[in-house]
């Protein structure tokens, strides 16, 4: 897929672990790792917002459109 | 819990199917124990239609409680021939053709129960979108396809031959073709699997949304 999902690099910037994001926001640790290994099909708004909220970034800093020369699913 | 009781169901009325095509296959297997016995005589099922349309009656049967006699045409009849009126054709690709399809068809009648079974005990856990049940439901289709082919040909073949030995006065043979039901339940069943599975790609996509 060619949104590539930049949560790791995220939560790197901001020093938080897994554990304890998926605390903070309410969703399970094996959805956010599906979420951050990029493995997710999509993210409701509201999980966005929470994640955004808690990183203190924009939807942009998480989401990143790369062309892949491969079409749209 | 309506999908396991409709499962529970299904399952319950396909034995009960069974059971009832139990009786047949007990009289069609003393039957073949019979004439595999009797070196001298041969049983032919023949199909029949009258020459002079439906309405046409050539034969008539007594009826014992008022004494009159009924006219009568009959559909179909089972004839005991010797074997000396049989006409040997000798081992035609014919014969092999009814043989392998012979073949297919015990081996689809007794696919096609393991097949049921093993989904309809997924739909009874409540495992619907799963893709071994698309696999079953495909599987399950192409095989009364391949019960529909088979028969058809079968019943060809034989039609063929018997038009070969018999001609009546009355009544010209029959091709008794395969049930139609059945290659329309074939296709509904792949349709159903093709539908089953954008539904399993539907919830794939809805497991994997975070």
């Amino acid at each position: 897929m060619s949104i590539v999902v930049n949560l790791d690099v995220m939560m790197a910037k901001r020093k938080v672990s897994l554990n304890e994001l998926s605390e903070r926001v309410n969703i399970t640790p094996a959805n956010l790792s599906i979420l951050k290994t990029g493995k997710a099909k999509a993210i409701r708004f509201s999980t966005l917002e929470l994640i955004c909220k808690e990183l203190n970034c924009q939807p942009g800093d998480l989401l990143e459109w790369v062309d892949d020369g491969l079409p749209a699913e | 819990m309506r999908l396991t009781t409709l499962a529970v169901l299904a399952i319950a009325a396909y034995v009960f199917m069974i059971l009832l095509s139990m009786g047949d296959l007990w009289e069609g297997f003393k039957l073949g124990l019979a004439d595999g016995q009797d070196r001298a005589h041969e049983t032919h099922f023949v199909y029949l239609k009258t020459k002079a349309g439906f309405t046409h009656y050539p034969d008539s049967l007594v009826n014992l409680k008022t004494g009159h006699k009924l006219p009568i045409s009959y559909d179909q009849g089972q004839l005991r021939t010797p074997l000396t009126e049989t006409v040997n054709q000798g081992f035609t690709w014919l014969k092999l053709l009814e043989k392998l399809a012979a073949f297919a068809i015990l081996f689809v009648m007794v696919y096609i129960p393991i097949l049921f079974f093993k989904l309809m005990r997924a739909l009874s856990r409540e495992s619907v979108f799963d893709r071994r049940n698309i696999k079953y439901m495909r599987c399950i289709g192409c095989a009364l396809l391949l019960f529909y082919v088979c028969g058809q040909t079968m019943s060809l073949i034989d039609y063929l031959t018997l038009k070969q030995q018999f001609q009546f006065a009355a009544y010209e043979l029959e091709w008794d073709q395969a049930d139609a039901l059945v290659l329309l339940l074939g296709f509904v069943v792949l349709l159903f699997a093709e539908v089953l599975g954008r539904g399993s790609s539907i919830k794939e996509e809805q497991d994997l949304t975070i």
